[in-house]
């Protein structure tokens, strides 16, 4: 893994060799993921969160996941840093699976931040920045060795001021908390931060501040990104790649600038069609593509069937998630018959 | 357009140098709107810059601790902050609605969902107990709720958030009143409902002439509906006009910036950075002179010590910033 020389001292320089070791058992031309999902299955009950999911986090890179509320895209982000198990599949960490035990998956764990949706939620109102962003070097085992400028530099990074090292939350608006967000998720020094949403709770003009903040983040550390949301022109600013998610399964993914110019599947356009124009004059929400009622759909047929305006007789059948380009699909008007591309 | 006052239910607004305080602190100060009957208003700012307390003082909602401390509200002949008992209650639903930000607090939590819809076709349309039913459910299905025949009978919290919001949505729509005022109530949802709403919305404002007043923080809403727009910062309004010309031509520094930033932002190839404005609105105390002068890449002399004039810079296009002094 090639990482940016960075301004910030790793925290712990031999700290990874276990899960930083050579090529696994799957040797592929490509850059090597840091985090994989290999058809995983997530299900709570009768629901099925995550359905069959397979998807790569590359060093450096950034994966959009976009869909709407209750889709799963929460429950990958808990997948991933470890907070949930996977019900079928695997979750591998450098090529390997994600450790059984608790204490295996603690040192995973170090490797992948976290930036939350709601930073008014996300900080301890009591605790002081410093204790804030120390917490993970302290939880560590850290903090003896260097801790305390370390959390200077990062908040440095953050484009916090030093002296805000004995400030509180309360004192920020929700912009500058996400930033004590982001300075606590890189607090380990990780190779993947997942980022649940992050600018959804934040004004117009302070988003713009965060997601230049993430890009030159990643720029300067080679961080990988997972970036949720439910907002495709979001997810289009910072993204390499986007998946976009119905129901705990994949239904387009691909290159940014392809998904969002030249998409699809059926749910991609209408996801598209819902972002409102840039001028008065110029309206586009007239023209939006408009779902049908969710309805129960049977087993064996397409997720979005009951949803979906281009529905017809084949889609009683699951389509399969097949290549098309540089991209994956999920719909036989795209992949199936004979119906071109 | 403007003036077809008559036919729709809607009336024309006249905000006038209101001002809003909780204990001393300014949070909305001298505002002036001016709305023509049966058109949409987005009322845009960051949060903290006063547009739910503006709203609120409107539609009467004000909570305990917020006071009124200076203006008139003009709904036709009416000053929604004159009235009192019962002409209030009744000003309440017929003459302004509210739509929060989040329903859950709105909604009746001991009452079928149904039931509350219901309510407002029985009690201010005068229909029977069985029709108003039918309408609320045909309305329900109207607002994007699936199942409606089963989610009227549910109760707030069965639902979900988005579920809760568009049952709002429902209520202030039956309601049909002459000002309906938003308070960023699509903000939560899911882009495709929000298209579906605010397209919901904006068609029965046309087709009852409601005079809309759509507070938010996001330029594209407003792009999308607003025949006006009134940007407001710490607590004033800084610009006011057609929403044509202020996106044509912005004339404060900080619509500008906002609009820059939203437009550099869509224009943005995946991974560029775009126009941001730095800094953050003020928190705790509004700064003195243009509440603005902070974060402002233009500001000089006079713009931290004196609060700059309103000034008409084109027809029906107001400006408060030292710029457009004469000079
Ligand atoms: N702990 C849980 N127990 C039971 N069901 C759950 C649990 N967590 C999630 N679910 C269900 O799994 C599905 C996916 O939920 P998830 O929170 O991942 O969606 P989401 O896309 O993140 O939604 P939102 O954008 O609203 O947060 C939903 O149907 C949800 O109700
Ligand atoms: S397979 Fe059928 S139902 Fe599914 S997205 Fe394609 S057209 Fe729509
Ligand atoms: S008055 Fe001064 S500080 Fe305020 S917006 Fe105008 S130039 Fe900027
Ligand atoms: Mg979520």
């Amino acid at each position: 893994m090639t990482r940016p020389a960075t301004a910030l001292p790793a925290p712990h320089a031999e700290g990874s060799p276990r899960f930083a070791a050579g090529p696994s058992g799957d040797a592929t031309a490509s850059p090597r993921a840091i985090v994989k999902l290999v058809k995983v299955t997530k299900r709570f009950g009768a629901t099925r969160a995550v359905d069959d999911l397979s998807l790569s986090l590359l060093p450096g890179r950034t994966l959009g996941m976009v869909g709407e509320s209750g889709c799963g895209k929460s429950t990958v982000a808990r997948l991933v840093v470890g907070l949930e198990r996977p019900t079928s599949g695997e979750l591998q960490y450098e090529g390997r699976p994600y450790p059984r035990s608790d204490r295996g998956m603690r040192r995973v764990r170090r490797h992948i931040g976290m930036v939350f949706q709601d930073p008014y939620e996300a900080l301890d109102p009591r605790c002081t920045l410093r204790q804030i962003v120390g917490e993970p070097l302290m939880a560590h085992g850290l903090w003896r060795d260097g801790g305390l400028e370390r959390v200077r530099t990062l908040l440095d990074a953050v484009g916090l001021p030093k002296a805000a090292l004995d400030s509180r939350p309360s004192h920020y608006s929700g912009g500058g908390r996400q930033r004590v967000g982001i300075a606590r998720a890189l607090a380990l020094d990780p190779a993947l931060v997942v980022c649940d949403e992050p600018t959804s709770a934040l004004d117009v003009s302070i988003q713009a501040q965060i997601i230049n903040l993430l890009l030159q983040l990643q720029a300067v550390r080679g961080l990988a990104y997972l970036f949720i949301s439910h907002d495709l022109d979001v997810v289009r600013r910072v993204s390499d790649e986007v998946v976009v998610i119905y129901a705990g399964a994949i239904m387009e993914s691909g290159p940014t600038t392809a998904i969002t110019t030249e998409p699809k599947h059926p749910y991609t356009r209408a996801l598209l069609s819902g972002v409102t124009g840039t001028m008065p004059d110029q309206r586009k929400l007239g023209s939006r593509i408009r779902l049908n009622e969710e309805r129960p759909v049977p087993t064996g047929a397409c997720p979005f069937a009951s949803r979906c305006p281009e529905v017809h007789r084949a889609c009683v059948k699951r389509p399969p998630l097949l290549a098309v380009g540089d991209r994956l699909v999920a719909c036989h008007l795209v992949t199936g018959g004979g119906a071109g591309t | 357009m403007a003036s077809a006052a008559a036919e729709g239910t809607g009336r024309p607004l006249q905000i006038e140098g209101l001002s809003v305080r909780y204990g001393e602190f300014p949070a909305v100060t001298a505002a002036t709107v001016s709305l023509g009957a049966g058109r949409v208003l987005g009322l845009v700012g960051e949060s903290g810059s006063g547009k739910s307390s503006l709203a609120l003082a409107v539609s009467r909602l004000l909570p305990p601790a917020g006071r009124v401390v200076a203006g008139t509200a003009l709904l036709g002949s009416v000053d929604l902050l004159t009235l009192e008992g019962e002409a209030l209650r009744r000003a309440r639903g017929e003459l302004v609605a509210y739509i929060p930000q989040d329903a859950s607090a709105a909604l009746n939590p001991v009452q079928r969902v149904g039931r509350q819809v219901a309510e407002v076709f029985r009690v201010r349309h005068g229909l029977g107990k069985e029709q108003a039913l039918a309408q609320a459910v045909s309305l329900l299905a109207k607002v994007g709720i699936r199942n409606p025949g089963v989610t009227a009978r549910r109760y707030p919290h069965e639902l979900s958030g988005g579920m809760r919001q568009r049952a709002m949505i429902a209520i202030a729509l039956a309601l049909r009143p002459a000002l309906l005022v938003a308070d960023e109530p699509t903000t939560a949802l899911d882009v495709t409902v929000q298209a579906e709403i605010l397209g919901l919305v904006k068609d029965l404002q046309a087709d009852y002439g409601t005079t809309l007043m759509w507070i938010t923080h996001d330029m594209g809403v407003v792009a999308e509906i607003a025949d006006d727009i009134a940007v407001m910062y710490g607590g004033r309004l800084v610009e006011h006009g057609a929403a044509v010309d202020v996106f044509k031509e912005a004339v404060h520094p900080y619509t500008s910036a906002l609009l820059s930033s939203f437009t550099s932002g869509r224009l943005a190839a995946p991974k560029q950075p775009f126009v941001a404005i730095e800094g953050s609105p003020p928190v705790d105390t509004i700064p003195p002179g243009c509440p603005f002068h902070p974060r402002c890449p233009r500001a000089f002399e006079p713009c931290a010590t004196a609060v700059p004039d309103t000034r008409t810079v084109a027809t029906g296009h107001r400006v408060s910033c030292h710029l457009t002094e004469p000079a």
